[in-house]
C-alpha cells in the first residue's frame, strides 16, 4: 500500500477505524517510513488535544425552563396513557396514539380477513444491521459501507407495515360507514329544494339553495362507537359481497375497546408523519432503497410514500375514486385556508418546482374569490352547485359546489376587541417578517373604528404587554408602539399567549368580536411549555368566545408550522403573509371575514345517487375528511367560516353510462354499466351542509339536490370554469395520478380562456404562475 | 390503571434524564457549532429531546447518540430553511465559508484548550461538523456518515484534512511562544 501524509488512512488508524487487514497494511507501511510515523504521532497528539479541549470546556446546558418542559413531555408521553388526539400538523414526536387504537382495529380487521393474505411482511432489520460499526476501508463507496440489510429484510419494512395499517384502517372505515350499519331511511329531511329549471328562455344556470331548515341533530351519544343513521335518500342496498366489511363493522359496533374512529385523513397523516419519523431514525439519506414489487394496494401506497417529500411537508395521499355502492357519502369539514397558493407561488417565482405535498388543491382553488351570490335573508350560507363536462377527462363529469357565507356590510360589523400577540424573537428579524408585521397591523388599524380596541403583547424571552387595550381612535399611540417593536431574544410562547388571552378576556365584548391575532414566523416554540396545556387553553378560550387568528410570516415550510395548528385549535383562521399585497388581502379587503365568524363547525356531506354515479372523487380536502357519522354529531369539530367567505369543492364523477343528457349512448357499454333506476333518478347528488351558529348551540342544516342537465364545458358558469382551471393547475403541479389527459399546454389554454372577472389582478398573476410552472416542467 | 400510567411516565422521565445527562452537553456543542448561536442551539436541542419523548426507548437501544444527532441536525437545517427559504437548501453547510480564522486571538487565549476550541470553530463547516461528531461522542465513521448523509470515505477524508489543519495551526501557535 502506498501511503503519503495526505492519506486519510493515517487518521483512520489513529481513530481506530481500520479493520484488522487494513490496519496490518498501514502499520507495515509505517514501519518502513519514519515520516509517516511522525505524521501519525502528530495526528494522535492533535486528536488528544481536541478530546481534552472538548472535555475541559464548560458544559453548555439547557435552561431550567426547557428541562422542566422536557420532563413534563416525558411524563405525558408514557405508552400507558390513553390515546390522545394529536393534531394532523403537529410536528411533535408522535406518541403513537394511533397505534394504540389501531391495534385492536387491525387485530379485528385481520381476523375478519379484510385484507387477508395479500400483505407481505418482512422482519425488521436489527439495530446491529442498521448501525453496525463498520470499519473504514478507503476506496470503497458508500454502498459498500451502508448498513447492509440482507435482501429479504429491506429497511423499508416499516413503510410497508405502516402503509398496511393505513389500508386496513381505510377498509375498516369503509366498513363502518357502509349503509349496512345504520337503520335506513330516518332522514330525507324536509329541506326546501330548489332545482334547476329550464323554464322558458330563463336558464337558471345553477342549483341554488338559500333556504335553511333548522333540524335538530341527533344526540351526540348516538353517534359514538356506532354508525348513526345515514340518509339513504337513494335507497341504496348494502353493497353486494361486503361480507368482510360487515363482519369488520360488526366488530366495530362492539362498544368495548374500539374508540371512535378518527377521520381517515387524520389517520393517514399520522401514519405518514410516523413514516417520516421512521425514515429519519432509519437514516435514509440520499436515495432510498427501492421497494420490492408488490401488486397489492399496500405496495402501491408504500411506493407512493417513497416519493421524496421534498422539504418535509406533511405528505398528502390524494383522494381516490370511491365506488358509490360502497361509499355513497362524502363528508368533510369546510376550510378556508389558502396558504398553499402563496407558498407555491413563492417557489415558482424562485424557479423551483414545488414538491407535490406542498400543493393542496383546495387551498389553491379557495385562494380566489369566485363571486358566488350571497344568501338571501337570514340564511348563513348559499349553496351553488353545477355539474358539467370535466376538462381533463371527457368521460367524466365535474361537480362544483360553491358555498358563500353571509356578507357583513362594513358598518354592521360588531365592535372588535383585538389583542395582537407579536413574536419579536430573533428569528423575526428579517425584511419579510417583523417589518411586514408592522405594515400589516397598520393596515388593519386603518380598517378599525373608534368602537374597536387594540392591545399589543409581545413575546421573546419575556412576554410583556406593550400596549394595554386602547381605542382604535388613538391611532398615533398604537402606531408608535408598533414602530418601536424590535426583534431579538429567544421565544417564550406560552406566557405571551396567556397574557394576550387575559387582556382579551378582561375587555370581553359579549356582542362583539373578541380575538387574539398572533403574528409569528411559526417558530412559535410552544414546545417549551406543556403543549397540551396550551392547546387546552386555546380550545377553552375559543369555546368562551375569544378566537385566535394566526398570521404566518416568512414561513417557507408552513406545513411544519405550529401556527396553522394553533389556529385550528383556536377556532380561528390562518393566513400566510408573504407580501404587502397578501397582507392587504387578508386584513383590509377581507377583514370582515377574518374577524367575524358567521358559522362554526361547518360540514358538508354529499350523497351520490347510484342510479347516476358509478364512482366519485373529491379533489383536495385530504386533511379535512370526516367520518360520515360525524356529520350529524355536533360534538365533532370542523372549520369555522367568516363573513363573506367562499369555499369551493370539486368532485370528479364517473357517470352511470347513458344517464348524461345529450351524451351519445354507448353502443355496447350502456346496458352493462347501467344500474336499475332507483329512487329520484333525476338527482345526481344530494348536498347537505350543517353548521352551528357562531355563539354555539344547536346545529342547522341546509339541503339541496343537484341534477345533471348535460351541460358541456362551454356552457358552464364562469365560476366552474375558473375553479376547474385552478384545479387543473394543481393536478399538474402534483403530477396527480388523476390528471387524466391534462397537459401544461392545455392548462395554460384553460387559464387564458377562463379567467373571468379579475378586479384585483390575482387571476392575471395566476396565468403567469401557470406559465412559469409549464416552463419548469419542460 | 392510573398507577400504571404514572409508572410508565416515571420510567420515561428517568430514561429522558439519563439521555440528558449523557448527551445534552455534546448535542448543545454540536448544535452551537452548526448554528453559531447558543440560543438557537438550545432550541434545537430541546426540540430534539422533545421528539425523543415520543420514541420507544427499546427501539433506540444502542443507537441513541446517532439518532439524537441526526434529529438535531435536521431540526437545525429545517430552521435554516425557514429563515432563509430562498437559499439553495442543503448547501448551506457545504458552501459556508469558514469563519475568518483568527490565530492571533487564539494565541492570546491563555489555555491550550481554549486555543483548540478557537481553531475548531474556525474550521470550514463540514470539517467542523465531522470533528464535533467524532470527538464529542466518539461516533464511528459509519455513524457520522449516517448522521450527515456523507459517504464513509468522505468522512474519513474530512477528518483527516481537519486534523492535519489543526495540527499545523497548533504548531504555529506554539512555535512563536517558544521562540
Amino acid at each position: 500500500m502506498k501511503l503519503t501524509p495526505e492519506s486519510p488512512e493515517l487518521t483512520a488508524l489513529v481513530l481506530n477505524e481500520l479493520d484488522p487487514a487494513q490496519r496490518a497494511e498501514v502499520e507495515a507501511a509505517l514501519a518502513a517510513d519514519p515520516a509517516l510515523r511522525a505524521e501519525v504521532d502528530a495526528l494522535r497528539a492533535t486528536a488528544g488535544s481536541i478530546e481534552r479541549a472538548l472535555a475541559d470546556a464548560p458544559a453548555p446546558a439547557l435552561t431550567a425552563d426547557q428541562r422542566a418542559a422536557l420532563r413534563d413531555a416525558a411524563l405525558q408521553s408514557s405508552a400507558a396513557e390513553p390515546p390522545r388526539r394529536r393534531p394532523v400538523r403537529d410536528e411533535a414526536p408522535a406518541a403513537p396514539w394511533w397505534t394504540a387504537w389501531l391495534r385492536p382495529v387491525i387485530g379485528f380487521a385481520l381476523a375478519a380477513a379484510v385484507v387477508a393474505a395479500s400483505i407481505a411482511l418482512w422482519p425488521r432489520p436489527t439495530d446491529e444491521q442498521r448501525f453496525s460499526r463498520l470499519r473504514y476501508q478507503p476506496g470503497r463507496t458508500l454502498e459498500d459501507f451502508a448498513p447492509k440489510p440482507s435482501p429479504p429484510t429491506p429497511p423499508v419494512v416499516e413503510l410497508d407495515s405502516l402503509a398496511e395499517k393505513l389500508v386496513v384502517a381505510e377498509r375498516v372505515q369503509q366498513a363502518s360507514t357502509s349503509p349496512a350499519n345504520g337503520p335506513a331511511g330516518t332522514a330525507d329531511r324536509a329541506g326546501k329544494v330548489t332545482e334547476a329549471r329550464r323554464a322558458g328562455g330563463e336558464l337558471e344556470r345553477e342549483v341554488v339553495a338559500t333556504s335553511q331548515a333548522a333540524t335538530p341533530a341527533p344526540a351526540p351519544s348516538q353517534s359514538r362507537g356506532m354508525a348513526p343513521a345515514h340518509a339513504t335518500r337513494y335507497g341504496l342496498a348494502p353493497a353486494p359481497g361486503a361480507g368482510g366489511r360487515a363482519e369488520a363493522a360488526e366488530v366495530l359496533q362492539r362498544p368495548v375497546a374500539v374508540p371512535a374512529l378518527q377521520p381517515l385523513a387524520r389517520v393517514e397523516q399520522e401514519v405518514r408523519l410516523q413514516i417520516v419519523q421512521e425514515r429519519e431514525s432509519l437514516h435514509f439519506h440520499g436515495k432510498a432503497p427501492g421497494l420490492p414489487a408488490l401488486s397489492t394496494e399496500v405496495g402501491r401506497r408504500a411506493r407512493f410514500l417513497e416519493a421524496p417529500t421534498g422539504e418535509g411537508y406533511a405528505p398528502i395521499i390524494e383522494n381516490a375514486f370511491r365506488d358509490v355502492s360502497g361509499a355513497p357519502l362524502s363528508t368533510f369539514g369546510l376550510d378556508v385556508d389558502t396558504a398553499s397558493y402563496a407558498n407555491v407561488r413563492r417557489m415558482l417565482r424562485a424557479g423551483q418546482r414545488p414538491p407535490a405535498d406542498a400543493v393542496r388543491l383546495e387551498e389553491l382553488v379557495n385562494y380566489f374569490r369566485h363571486g358566488y351570490t350571497p344568501p338571501a335573508g337570514d340564511d348563513a350560507f348559499a349553496i351553488h352547485a353545477e355539474i358539467t363536462d370535466c376538462p381533463w377527462n371527457e368521460a367524466h363529469r365535474l361537480l362544483r359546489v360553491g358555498i358563500k357565507a353571509r356578507e357583513l356590510p362594513r358598518g354592521e360589523r360588531p365592535p372588535a376587541n383585538l389583542v395582537f400577540l407579536v413574536d419579536v424573537s430573533g428569528s423575526m428579524d428579517a425584511e419579510n417578517k417583523l417589518p411586514l408585521v408592522k405594515q400589516s397591523l397598520r393596515l388593519l388599524l386603518d380598517q378599525l373604528t373608534p368602537r374597536d380596541t387594540v392591545g399589543i403583547v409581545t413575546y421573546a424571552g419575556e412576554a410583556g404587554v406593550a400596549l394595554p387595550p386602547t381605542p382604535a381612535s388613538e391611532r398615533e399611540q398604537i402606531a408608535g408602539v408598533l414602530n418601536r417593536l424590535r426583534a431579538g431574544g429567544g421565544t417564550a410562547g406560552a406566557a405571551g399567549i396567556e397574557q394576550a388571552y387575559a387582556l382579551a378576556t378582561n375587555r370581553f365584548l359579549p356582542d362583539g368580536v373578541n380575538r387574539v391575532v398572533l403574528c409569528t414566523d411559526g417558530d412559535f416554540n410552544i414546545g417549551v411549555t406543556r403543549r397540551e396545556d396550551l392547546f387546552e387553553l386555546i380550545t377553552r378560550q375559543a369555546k368562551s368566545g375569544v378566537f385566535l387568528s394566526v398570521l404566518g410570516y416568512g414561513i417557507g415550510n408552513y406545513q411544519d408550522a405550529t401556527a396553522a395548528l394553533l389556529a385550528k385549535r383556536g377556532n380561528g383562521n390562518y393566513a400566510y403573509i408573504d407580501s404587502f399585497r397578501e397582507a392587504r388581502k387578508a386584513l383590509a379587503e377581507q377583514l370582515e371575514g377574518t374577524l367575524v365568524t358567521v358559522a362554526r363547525d361547518v360540514k358538508l356531506q354529499l350523497e351520490f345517487n347510484p342510479a347516476r354515479v358509478v364512482s366519485w372523487r373529491l379533489l383536495g380536502y385530504e386533511n379535512r375528511l370526516l367520518a360520515d357519522r360525524d356529520f350529524n354529531d355536533d360534538t365533532k369539530d370542523a372549520g369555522d367560516i367568516g363573513a363573506g367567505h367562499e369555499v369551493t369543492a370539486l368532485y370528479e364523477l364517473v357517470p352511470v353510462a347513458g344517464t348524461v343528457p345529450g351524451a351519445e349512448a354507448l353502443r355496447f357499454a350502456s346496458q352493462a354499466g347501467r344500474r336499475p333506476a332507483g329512487e329520484r333518478p333525476e338527482e345526481v347528488v344530494f348536498i347537505k351542509l350543517r353548521h352551528q351558529p357562531p355563539a354555539g348551540g344547536q346545529s342547522r342544516l341546509m339541503e339541496v339536490a343537484v341534477p345533471d342537465t348535460g351541460r358541456g364545458w362551454s356552457e358552464a358558469t364562469p365560476q366552474t370554469r375558473f375553479a376547474a382551471t385552478v384545479a387543473a393547475y394543481g393536478l399538474l403541479l402534483r403530477d396527480s395520478a388523476h390528471k387524466g389527459a391534462l397537459t401544461w399546454d392545455q392548462a395554460l389554454r384553460l387559464a387564458e380562456q377562463n379567467l373571468g372577472d379579475d378586479p384585483d389582478g390575482l387571476r392575471a398573476e395566476f396565468v403567469d404562475l401557470v406559465r412559469r410552472a409549464a416552463e419548469l416542467a419542460r | 390503571m392510573r398507577d400504571g400510567t404514572h409508572e410508565a411516565g416515571d420510567a420515561r422521565a428517568a430514561w429522558l434524564e439519563r439521555a440528558l445527562a449523557e448527551h445534552e452537553a455534546p448535542l448543545l456543542r454540536y448544535a452551537a457549532s452548526l448554528t453559531g448561536d447558543a440560543d438557537r442551539a438550545r432550541d434545537a436541542v430541546q426540540d430534539t429531546f422533545l421528539r425523543l419523548c415520543g420514541q420507544e426507548p427499546a427501539a433506540l437501544n444502542g443507537r441513541l447518540a446517532p439518532w439524537l444527532f441526526t434529529v438535531c441536525r435536521h431540526r437545525i437545517i429545517d430552521r435554516q430553511r425557514k429563515e432563509s427559504p430562498m437559499q439553495p437548501l442543503a448547501d448551506t453547510l457545504e458552501n459556508e465559508a469558514a469563519p475568518a480564522p483568527d490565530p492571533a486571538a487564539a494565541a492570546e487565549a491563555r489555555e491550550a484548550g481554549a486555543a483548540v476550541l478557537g481553531l475548531l470553530a474556525a474550521l470550514p463547516g463540514r470539517q467542523r461538523e465531522v470533528v464535533h461528531l467524532r470527538f464529542l461522542e466518539q461516533l464511528s465513521y459509519a455513524e457520522i456518515a449516517a448522521v450527515t448523509g456523507l459517504t464513509v470515505t468522505n468522512v474519513g477524508f474530512l477528518l483527516h484534512t481537519a486534523l492535519r489543519a489543526l495540527r499545523r495551526q497548533l504548531a504555529e501557535l506554539e512555535s512563536p511562544a517558544r521562540g
